[in-house]
């Protein structure tokens, strides 16, 4: 069963769904989540105490839109973006290494509207 | 203003060989100097470590010199040396002169420092470059600097702090360190497997792991980067200023950006760059297809924080990897044909005799070319380790970094910087398992180029140092005849 969140940050509520692999599970479980919120440019990240192997799907690749697992910060990224691993001009987020998709998000456009920075936090619906 | 920026001389250090011979320019003092010097400011650096600059020769640059400004760079493990530096300014010049202090140490513990040092008066806290040029304009103006982002000071007795500061979002917009004012030729330190000398760059800042031990949890986790053309344009200046070919990339991950490393290296291989260069990375930044482009870029060898084969001190250390990626990591770096390092832990976290010889046991089997196993960690101010180390009593929750710096023993002595165990075993235990592990400088494929570098390296400690080198040759001596293997001093840069 996928999981219906919130992800706000500030004033601003985005709506979302982790799907149900065993990873966005794990993640589900420790929601809700909050957070000072980092940026690798057009990814936003917020730490979690989720600590578990990619799956053999993972890889950098992700579309906006994406809600992904991202091992070395331990972190719960959303991509909004081109980030600095994207190819030069491309509008694609590239991440900075592999993640896992868990879910997604609505409304990315918001996000690159807004200026990020506080906390984050990711709640469920 | 005129500015006299410190590399603090360090006695241990200067003595033994594995440090005398590795030290690097300090790229952190460097990068002010560059940045102070682009404000008008006139600067000069002095490297006393590495030009063996005691307090006395200090003491007569000092007058020489006669700054208005003496700025210190800190880190932790040489603290105590840096604090006795801050007092030898101030004897030397007197109350006016004005003492600033940044770097690792006082970025996680200005308010401690101030609070105990009473020769520093300024701190900065985090990236100093632009923290260090306000604070000197409000000085030279009259104005306060306690609100300075970044700079910790003192004002009416108590201790001040300015909110924290941003990271330097744009690294291409910093000028190049500021290597003209280093002693650039007293830098011996050599590339592991070509020993070509080098020297250091830093192509970005930062690192989002989330590492126990490590600093950057609270200091930089938000990693900026330079262009591959920064990049590339640096090295051709050092290249064309210093003759030097052979570079340590000093980032905490390198390949963090697998597309910027991509690009890099075809800068190099477009402008037909012949260097050689190691990097440190994690090995969950890594793939088969990027590390074969760095090695036809010159990259000749990668160092990975392996830290441990046990996962569940993989776990404790939050390195997010698993031992499986580490060894697929490995294998792909050999497969690209480069030499492989690794850091490597063992007694830490909740480790059993057991799991520690497991974990040593395992060490050996990786197919790398050189492998340190620390026994325990430092707990550094900052970091969650230090956090972990109040809760579980190892240190008092109010435990200073800098309390008792004056007691003359601990001037000069080992063992400053408080260290975690594993709880269930010994530390003399430990170090006799690593010892029969024989896993603590592991070379499995040592070159003719290292043999003979060692033999000159020793040869040339021997002509600086003749009594040190003949007590160690002593020691050597009688340790072989006993059986037992020398017990190198723990390093100042182990974890």
């Amino acid at each position: 069963m996928p999981t219906p969140i919130v992800i706000r940050i500030g004033a601003l509520a985005l709506r979302g769904e982790l799907d149900d692999g065993a990873l966005a599970r794990a993640v589900a479980v420790a929601l809700p989540l909050e957070a000072t919120l980092r940026r690798f440019g057009g990814s936003a990240y917020i730490e979690t105490p989720v600590d578990e192997a990619l799956g053999p799907a993972a890889s950098d690749e992700v579309e906006v839109g994406d809600i992904a697992y991202w091992p070395p910060a331990l972190a719960v990224a959303l991509y909004f973006g081109p980030t600095p691993a994207s190819a030069p001009g491309s509008s694609r987020p590239v991440a900075a290494s592999d993640v896992e998709r868990i879910g997604r998000f609505e409304d990315a456009a918001r996000l690159r509207e807004t200026a990020l920075d506080g906390r984050m936090r990711i709640e469920r619906a | 203003m005129r500015i006299l920026l410190v590399n603090p001389f360090v006695e241990r250090m200067h003595l033994e060989l594995s440090y005398a011979e590795n030290f690097r320019p300090p790229l952190g003092l460097a990068y002010c100097a560059a940045v102070l010097e682009q404000h008008g400011h006139e600067v000069r650096i002095v490297d006393a470590l590495v030009e063996g600059l005691r307090f006395p020769a200090l003491r007569r640059l000092l007058l020489r010199e006669r700054p208005d400004v003496v700025g210190l760079s800190i880190y932790s493990p040489t603290r105590y040396e840096a604090f006795r530096t801050a007092r030898v300014v101030k004897q030397t010049l007197g109350e006016g002169v004005v003492v600033v202090c940044g770097g690792p140490h006082p970025s996680a513990a200005a308010e401690d420092t101030l609070e105990h040092v009473e020769p520093i008066d300024w701190c900065i806290s985090g990236e100093g470059e632009h923290a260090f040029v306000e604070l000197l304009d409000a000085l030279a103006a009259g104005r306060d600097p306690c609100a300075i982002a970044g700079v910790v000071g003192r004002r009416d007795g108590a201790i001040v702090a300015g909110p924290p500061r941003g990271n330097i979002e744009d690294l291409d917009g910093l000028p190049r360190p500021a290597r003209h004012l280093l002693p650039m030729r007293a830098y011996r330190t050599r590339m592991p497997s070509t020993m070509l000398r080098c020297t250091t760059l830093l192509t970005s800042r930062g690192c989002p792991a989330r590492c126990t031990f490590c600093t950057r949890d609270w200091f930089s986790r938000e990693t900026r980067f330079h262009s591959a053309a920064y990049m590339a344009d640096e090295i051709e200046s050092i290249v064309a200023d210093w003759g030097l070919r052979a570079f340590i990339m000093q980032d905490d991950t390198f390949t963090l950006n697998k597309s910027r490393i991509r690009a890099f290296c075809d800068e190099v291989r477009q402008r037909r760059l012949k260097i050689d260069w190691l990097a440190t990375t994690r090995v969950d930044c890594v793939d088969l297809d990027l590390l074969r482009s760095m090695r036809d870029a010159g990259c000749r060898v990668v160092t990975f924080g392996v830290e441990s084969m046990n996962p569940a001190t993989l776990k404790w250390l939050k390195k997010g990897f698993t031992v499986e990626r580490a060894k697929t990591a490995i294998g792909w770096a050999r497969q690209a044909g480069l030499t492989v390092r690794c850091s490597y832990l063992v007694g830490i976290g909740d480790e059993t005799e057991e799991d520690v010889r497991r974990s040593l046991a395992e060490a050996r089997t990786l197919p790398v070319a050189k492998l340190k196993a620390n026994v325990g960690l430092s707990v550094y101010p900052g970091t969650p380790l230090y956090g972990m180390a109040i809760e579980a009593g190892v240190l008092p929750p109010d435990y200073s970094y800098a309390r008792g710096w004056q007691d003359e023993e601990r001037r000069y002595g080992n063992g400053e910087t408080p260290r975690w165990y594993t709880p269930h075993v010994p530390l003399e235990r430990l170090l006799e398992l690593r010892r029969e592990t024989d896993v603590n400088v592991l070379f499995t494929r040592p070159s003719l180029a290292l043999v003979t570098h060692r033999a000159r390296k020793f040869a040339g400690r021997f002509r600086r140092h003749p009594l040190v080198s003949l007590s160690h040759v002593a020691q050597l001596g009688a340790a072989a005849l006993s059986g037992n293997r020398l017990r190198l001093p723990e390093s100042p840069t182990d974890h």
